[in-house]
């Protein structure tokens, strides 16, 4: 896997997986979202999701971008994938309530926000 | 002015649902939109031109009113994408397109200040910008290819580097001559452009 992962947990309980070992059951997220990045953009931007969903980022571009969590002017540590190649996803569970962003550090202007409910 | 009128016909045509019963009759036409297209990135490449001048020569009161018009260009030129590919498209393609202007932007200072470091920085970055901004066009139109519009774009800040060179070495002649061909680059992205989207959308062009 070309992805490099760093996973940081702070006061938000944060779960970083691959996709593939996702696929092959590992965890066990009480639901599912996807989100694309297609003409550099994620879509949805926005999503509201329980706590424990699997939410997985698919990068349909032929160019690399990454995902951060937070914004490039408030970065946190919760999630941070270097490079997402073309055709490439990650997964992200989150369980922690509350709103949670996310951008690509490539192009700043690429950002989006979960909102974590309980 | 004419792009704008034609970026309106434009809305107006692409405001329409996809699946209307019964189809409107188009409202601009595939050479319209060709033009358009022509219109606008050339315009690019003569405010750009004007901008990079004034900044050389150190005419700041000229440099911000080229700098404010070739960004309003930069606007209507996303809307158009905006027009066919929608407002998210339309937002992402003026971000990726003002980068470019920022790495030029770049580019000139280093010129200025004589900081060959900043210079080689900024070209360098236009280099892997052209690859993003192929990235963008070949993702929204499967009938552009990513090397090809890359090509292309590459050119555009080739052309445009030889402007703002001789601009730096005070040489109007060379510079004049540099931005006519700059600008006349300008077709062989807007034409391939053009036709590409008319070829994906042929029912919202008359031809």
């Amino acid at each position: 896997m070309h992805t490099q992962v760093r996973v940081a947990v702070g006061a938000a309980l944060i779960v970083v997986a691959s996709a593939m070992a996702l696929r092959s059951g590992w965890g066990a997220p009480t639901a599912e979202s996807d989100v694309s990045i297609k003409l550099f953009q994620f879509t949805p931007s926005q999503l509201e999701v329980r706590a424990g969903t699997r939410i997985t980022f698919k990068n349909l571009d032929h160019t690399d971008h990454t995902l951060h969590a937070g914004s490039p002017e408030h970065p946190t540590d919760d999630f941070s994938f270097r490079i997402l190649p073309f055709d490439s996803s990650t997964s992200i569970v989150l369980k922690s309530a509350g709103r949670h962003g996310f951008y690509c550090d490539r192009h700043l202007f690429m950002r989006g926000e979960i909102t974590v409910t309980q | 002015m004419l792009h704008t009128l034609t970026s309106l016909a434009l809305a107006a045509v692409l405001a329409v649902p996809a699946t209307p019963t019964p189809r409107p009759s188009p409202v601009i036409t595939a050479p319209e939109l060709k033009v358009a297209l022509n219109n606008l990135l050339s315009e690019h490449v003569w405010l750009a031109s004007a901008a990079t001048g004034a900044a050389l020569q150190g005419r700041k009161g000229d440099f911000d009113a080229a700098a404010s018009t070739l960004d309003a260009n930069s606007v209507e030129i996303s809307k158009a994408i905006g027009m066919v590919y929608g407002p998210g498209a339309e937002t992402a393609f003026l971000a990726l397109w003002r980068k470019h202007i920022g790495m030029v932007v770049d580019y000139t200072t280093g010129l200025a200040t004589k900081n060959k470091a900043k210079q080689d920085k900024a070209v360098s970055d236009l280099v892997a910008y052209t690859q993003e901004f192929g990235a963008f066009l070949s993702g929204a139109n499967p009938n552009l290819t990513k090397d090809a519009v890359a090509g292309l774009v590459k050119e555009h800040v080739l052309t445009l580097k030889a402007v703002i060179d001789a601009q730096a070495a005070k040489d109007p002649a060379k510079a004049y001559a540099a931005m006519r061909a700059a600008a006349g680059h300008m077709s062989m992205i807007a034409n391939p452009l053009a036709d590409a989207i008319v070829k994906q959308f042929p029912s919202k062009f008359a031809m």
